[in-house]
């Protein structure tokens, strides 16, 4: 079922799940339809949804199937959708997207803790100072999490800083890691095998929520010792 | 509720973890269900044994597992049809029985599936981590020390102390016993991205017989085919993956997505396998044949819910 030129639409996910797909594309404003109807299903009772799992472009919906019917949940959710889709055009969204919770989170970005930083420096054919301005710039999204437990998607990564995954992915990768790959970024949460350029340690991991926003602050090596010190 | 130690395990053989019904309501942080990979054998042992559906049971895979019950209670073993003992004596799969003080259980091996139950009643208690003692080591969650570890020789698990139960002879409908057929047929609903792959490709998915391989733990397992499905659908950006997706990667050859499934996937889709034949496969050793068949939503959709009100299983 496609509606309003393709700009959404439904498709049967399971048994028991729907999924709701935006636009193929890995956008902000995309993305922001999607946390906004996360929002508008879990304010609003309807068809017996039991789970919702946003992601960049979709939204997967596990519903209630002993009481409710694949149809009967399509038509509870269309009018969010449309609403959704009303906001972007008004600029409802605009305010929306950026009223996520600003995490800012202290990163050392020595070469002892950022493992790729001189490569990836040497790869932009500029100093380590430069990587860290580029990667400290940004106010990220968070996109959706996935691929391990808090594991949280950021981007927009600057186009000067967009490097590829390692070819062979580490076994190991600290937890902690700050790294990029592509238009992402992303801060490891536990210890784990990736395959991502790593730049950096972050002091702390909050938990982050989809829709949220990052900012990364370089800290010196002191600082960060301080930092994690208070923490334990 | 009172509790007090139930059993102390010997042997956990390959791999044996403790695993209630999942753990829900956690996908959008990144956090997997985890649960018993053939729910069917899980239900039926929690049913037999008048507990709640979401009781925690050993999920014991390949058997070679020995284990001393440390008081009295009654258990049930579901699922593989491995050689079970008590002191000794041989026991039956699928029946409820007394356990003594001191009794000693043992699951040999075998090659009539892959994983079997062990339920006492009143389930197995342990500290729930967001919500669930599931275990998933991957992640480190849950299990009986809230960290994802399996269980190992000397854990002792605690139950309920309950109200001496008089033996009955529960045992489930012959039917729905788990005899596995020399060749298989897996319901698949045609789902995600179906419509993507060619004509061709949905066709010989479904006419050509496939092999159950030994790459296969509790997060997936591939399924080879004579012939790779080919012209696939390109690289996708990831979405959420329901459990019993049959993602259809670069080579053309199905991983179909058990409990301890990552949340995000980025392969092309074919469809979702049924709730029976999720508990189907959950048992299928490598070299096992498979022919998957489509399955409408519709019918689906009522088997599911025809379990769901049988086993009492609530969300």
């Amino acid at each position: 079922m496609l509606i309003a030129e393709q700009e959404w639409r439904f498709v049967t996910a399971a048994a028991d799940a729907l999924m709701i797909e935006f636009a193929a594309q890995i956008d902000l404003t995309i993305n922001a339809q999607v946390h906004r109807l996360v929002q508008l299903i879990q304010t609003h009772d309807g068809a017996g949804i039991i789970e919702v799992v946003p992601s960049y472009r979709s939204v997967l919906v596990y519903y209630d199937v002993l009481n409710h019917s694949e149809a009967q949940v399509r038509n509870s959710l269309a009018p969010w959708v449309s609403q959704v889709l009303d906001e972007r055009e008004s600029g409802a969204l605009q305010q929306f997207q950026n009223s996520g919770t600003l995490h800012q989170i202290q990163v050392c970005y020595d070469a002892e803790f950022g493992l790729d930083i001189v490569a990836v420096a040497d790869a932009l054919g500029g100093t380590i100072e430069d990587v860290i301005k580029l990667h400290t710039a940004p106010e990220y999204h968070v996109y959706t999490l996935g691929f391990a437990p808090r594991f949280a998607y950021l981007g927009d990564v600057d186009e000067r800083l967009r490097l590829p995954r390692h070819a062979t992915p580490r076994q190991k990768v600290p937890a902690g890691s700050v790294a990029i790959a592509g238009q992402q970024t992303a801060i490891y949460p536990s210890v784990s095998p990736g395959g991502w350029q790593i730049l950096g340690r972050a002091a702390h991991l909050p938990e982050l929520k989809a829709g949220d926003r990052v900012r990364f602050i370089a800290v010196s090596a002191n600082e960060f010792a301080q930092l994690q010190e208070s923490q334990s | 509720m009172k509790l007090a130690t139930v059993l102390e395990i010997g042997r956990p053989g390959l791999l044996a973890t403790l695993q209630d019904y999942g753990r829900f309501g956690y996908q959008a942080q990144g956090i997997t269900q985890g649960g018993p990979i053939d729910e069917r054998a899980f239900l039926w042992a929690n049913r037999l044994l008048g507990n709640s559906f979401n009781a925690a049971q050993i999920e014991i895979t390949l058997g070679g597992f020995s284990a001393t019950f440390t008081r009295d209670t009654l258990f049930v073993v579901t699922g593989a049809e491995f050689p079970l003992t008590l002191n000794d004596q041989p026991l039956k799969v699928w029946r409820v029985a007394q356990a003594r003080a001191g009794d000693q259980l043992q699951i040999g091996t075998g090659d009539q599936g892959l994983r079997c139950y062990l339920a006492v009643a009143g389930g197995f208690q342990a500290t729930p981590h967001l919500g669930s003692v599931a275990t998933v080591m991957r992640d480190a969650l849950g299990g009986l020390t809230q960290d994802g570890r399996p269980l190992r020789s000397g854990d002792r698990l605690n139950a309920p102390l309950l109200h001496a139960h008089s033996l009955v002879s529960r045992r489930p409908s012959s039917k729905l016993h788990l005899t596995l057929p020399s060749r298989v047929t897996l319901d698949v609903i045609p789902a995600a991205q179906v419509s993507d792959f060619s004509a061709t490709a949905r066709e010989l998915f479904t006419n050509q017989s496939y092999q159950v391989t030994a790459r296969q733990d509790r997060m997936g397992v591939r399924i080879e085919g004579e012939s790779a499905l080919s012209d696939l659908p390109g690289q996708m950006i990831s979405e959420p993956l329901p459990l019993g997706s049959v993602q259809i990667p670069t080579d053309g050859q199905p991983i179909v997505m058990l409990n301890d499934h990552q949340t995000l996937g980025g392969y092309p889709k074919i469809g979702v396998l049924s709730w029976q034949a999720r508990s189907l496969l959950a048992q299928l050793p490598a070299g096992r044949r498979v022919q998957f068949r489509w399955l409408e939503l519709s019918e689906a959709q009522r088997q599911l819910r025809q379990a769901l009100r049988f086993f009492n299983v609530t969300r």
